[in-house]
């Protein structure tokens, strides 16, 4: 048991989302690992999950280097996680942004669920690589996972689940 | 460096396939790396734990080069934190900073590196740490080629210094479902 | 080893601990893999989680870039090392850390450099993010790893730590067949000893497991010999030793039929041969439900007799409280030792008392292993000199949630136990 791919999406070119729904709650962790170029001229990875988009629960902060400056800032009492992980339509061609997120214990119902997210785009004289880190206040297990606003046909997410280990080792 | 026979991917055998392993057995001149790599994954990753015997930035090539490198790079140093970029390089470097003398760990992640319409995005690590002095840096690198990616060779800026017996490489494939 | 990230070890936190330990991490792995989820008690939004190899926290050192919500900064030390980070009670409810930790040719002969990803979010404008760069300065192969929270608070419940092995081959055959060893009946438990076959290339198991063949319920696993299989007094087993990796399963010879009608069974005993401060017991296996340490004993000061005491896990804090009474065929007596570090537990004759006299003490510890329970004993004890002696009845309670993996017998009022004194653990099934 160890890390096993649950399902893949492709973007279609125009407004809509990767979507991934009735996630399996026999895993302990996931991962989703992105590439991204938005059908739009912007840079926007947006998500939440179980159809939670509309409140203000999620926060998130980043730290984040653009070739000449490092700086950190976030964003409490959000509607969803709002990161800038994709390249923009009108950005170099062919050339598309990189997210690896991870969500530990996503189907525990004691906890908040916390992400870890590593992206970057570079276009070969402007760039931007973050580290992110994200909280969505609930305690339900995560069973869906929804990205928008809507990639090019190049761009796919895959998620993953990650096991666990019976034994303690103490 | 040997790619290992393609055991064929299986749903009992999770996401990330070991493909090649090497341990470099003395001062080896860099240049060295994987040929031959299997199209089958969704995206490569190789973990390289290396020191050199001079003070050298790492490098890497991407099927034996003539493309254009790029990279942004968010560092710390132990003393500030900063950003840099390096454009329309002939090969991509692991990390803007020299690796002194010291072992050091790259994780490196090749998304979609088996794509035909899109440039590789590599999203990469780089750490080494010689007791304050060192830089520990994330990474976003682009190649510019719609060539999949075929081999990977480890190199340095100026390509002649060497790897120190000892350093290991590590190439995984990490597959998708269906693959 | 069979796939990439293989879970070797996953612990949750009780919540009365400070330190999460992993030992005897096995070494035929290529690199480690940590993944951690953390909260702590401490008062503050976020902490640190010392970095801790083979017991040690020495020849660390480490460079980061962090941020803070609202800049970025480079920190370093060149002593320690924080390995992840906690949130902390003042951080949103319900938030926990997230780390990722990456240790490259962890059991090989050169030193050490990891890389740390640790974010520690809550909704709020300070947060704090970190990637690290941790070089520890040994080349001793990692054997265990250890996590204690930097400011010593105890882990919230629902704190996890899981260790993945990293392997750069990939198995393309079944294990081969352990050679089974012997099969021993030690009250409550049998040890299956048995020799792992992992000669061939590409056909290595990942873990050993003993499962009765007809029963079945639940198996016992392991990593070395030998395994520990719970049994049942009066019930007939056979079993084999498998070796399990993701390709199959392969299994050694049958243990053949196994009864065991003893369910209490010696651990160790300690035989004093000369004036001896203190008796220590140990790492004591886990796989019992209960223990009894059986004391014969004579003090070596100089009045008619004293007090020893025992104290469990090397606590020598004010963790303890016990009680007595007494009788020495004239009066009864009683007493009381309250939030102590010498818990009086047991009384001897000692120099003054006829020669030849030894007292004795029956200690019962139920429940030893639990994490829900504070740890109560109760003692039997007494002597007699043919014309003085006493019986007591003591009850002694340890103020911790930990399993209890050592007891210490102090001289304390005895000043030490004498030649001719001796002291047996036994495990209850």
């Amino acid at each position: 048991m160890s890390m096993f791919p649950i399902a893949t999406a492709a973007g279609t070119g125009g407004a809509g989302s990767f979507n991934f729904l009735s996630i399996p709650q026999t895993f302990t962790h996931l991962q989703l690992r992105m590439i991204a170029r938005d059908y739009i001229a912007a840079n926007a990875v947006y998500h939440y999950f179980n159809f939670d988009s509309a409140g203000t629960s999620y926060s998130q902060h980043y730290l984040m280097g653009d070739g000449a400056t490092a700086f950190a800032t976030g964003a409490s009492n959000q509607p969803y996680f709002a990161m800038d992980g994709a390249t923009a339509s009108t950005d170099l061609a062919n050339a598309n942004g990189a997210l690896i997120i991870d969500v530990l214990d996503y189907s525990n119902t004691n906890k908040f669920k916390t992400i870890r997210v590593s992206a970057g785009w570079d276009l070969n004289g402007s760039g931007r690589v973050w580290q992110w880190s994200g909280l969505w206040r609930n305690t339900n297990a995560i069973t869906s996972w929804i990205l928008t606003p809507g990639f090019s046909t190049t761009s796919r997410a895959d998620l993953y689940g990650i096991s666990t280990s019976f034994r303690t080792g103490a | 460096m040997p790619i290992l026979p393609l055991s064929g991917a299986a749903s009992t055998k999770g996401a990330y396939i070991p493909l090649g392993s090497y341990t470099f057995p003395n001062s080896t001149l860099t240049g060295t790396g994987f040929s031959n790599i299997p199209q089958g994954y969704q995206d490569l990753m190789f973990v390289l734990n290396y020191s050199f015997t001079d003070s050298v930035a790492p490098a890497f090539i991407i099927n034996s080069g003539g493309f254009t490198y790029s990279i942004t790079a968010l560092a710390g140093n132990g003393t500030s934190a900063y950003s840099n970029r390096t454009s329309n390089y002939p090969y991509g470097l692991l990390s803007q900073y020299a690796t002194t003398f010291t072992t050091a760990t790259s994780i490196v992640n090749i998304m979609n590196y088996a794509s035909t319409s899109t440039f590789k995005t590599i999203l990469h690590t780089n750490s080494f740490n010689r007791i304050l002095s060192g830089s520990t840096d994330i990474n976003v690198s682009l190649v510019q080629t719609l060539s999949p990616v075929t081999s990977v060779s480890f190199s340095t800026a100026d390509g002649t210094k060497f790897f120190q017996a000892g350093s290991t490489v590590t190439l995984y494939g990490i597959r998708s479902v269906n693959q | 080893m069979s796939v990439f990230l293989q879970p070797i070890y996953t612990q949750t936190a009780p919540g009365n601990s400070s330190e999460i330990t992993f030992n005897n991490i096995p070494q035929n792995f290529t690199d480690l893999l940590i993944v951690v989820s953390a909260r702590a008690g401490i008062a503050a939004l976020s902490d640190g989680i010392i970095a801790k190899f083979n017991g040690s926290v020495s020849n660390f050192s480490f460079l980061s870039v962090e941020g803070n919500g609202s800049a970025a900064s480079s920190g370093s030390s060149a002593t320690t090392a924080n390995i992840a980070r906690t949130n902390g009670s003042t951080a949103t409810a319900n938030s926990y850390a997230s780390s990722v930790i990456y240790i490259p040719n962890y059991s090989r002969g050169n030193t050490k450099q990891i890389t740390v990803s640790t974010v520690s979010e809550t909704n709020a404008t300070t947060t704090f993010m970190n990637f690290y760069s941790i070089f520890w300065n040994d080349r001793s192969p990692i054997t265990s790893i250890s996590f204690p929270q930097n400011s010593g608070t105890n882990y919230t419940s629902d704190s996890t730590f899981t260790i993945y092995g990293v392997s750069n081959i990939y198995d393309t055959g079944t294990p081969l067949a352990p050679t089974l060893g012997a099969v021993t009946d030690l009250g409550g438990v049998a040890s299956f000893a048995f020799t792992p076959n992992d000669t061939a290339t590409g056909q290595t198991a990942d873990y050993y497991s003993v499962q009765d063949i007809a029963i079945m319920g639940t198996p016992a696993y392991g990593n070395v010999s030998p395994i520990t299989f719970p049994i049942t007094t009066g019930v007939t087993y056979n079993a084999p030793v498998k070796a399990v990796n993701v390709i199959g399963t392969s299994t050694s010879a049958m243990s053949g039929s196994l009864t065991s009608y003893n369910n209490f069974a010696s651990i160790a005993t300690q035989v004093i041969t000369s004036n001896t401060s203190s008796i220590v017991f140990r790492n004591i296996p886990q796989y019992y439900s209960h223990l009894q340490l059986r004391v014969y004993a004579r003090g070596s000061t100089n009045a008619t007799s004293g007090y020893p005491y025992h104290i469990y896990n090397g606590d020598t804090s004010a963790n303890y409280s016990s009680h007595f009474m007494t009788g020495n065929g004239i009066t009864t007596a009683a007493a009381a030792y309250v939030n102590s570090a010498q818990p009086l537990s047991m009384n001897f004759p000692c120099a003054n008392s006829s020669a030849n006299i030894f007292g004795y003490a029956v200690i019962d510890i139920m429940d030893y292993t639990s994490t829900n329970k504070f740890k109560t004993s109760r003692i039997m004890n007494g002597w007699d000199n043919n014309s003085t002696g006493n019986c007591f009845v003591f009850s002694h309670v340890w103020n911790s949630f930990a399993p209890i993996s050592s007891i210490t017998l102090v001289g304390w009022d005895i000043a030490n136990f004498v030649s001719g004194s001796h002291v047996a653990l036994y495990g209850i099934g």
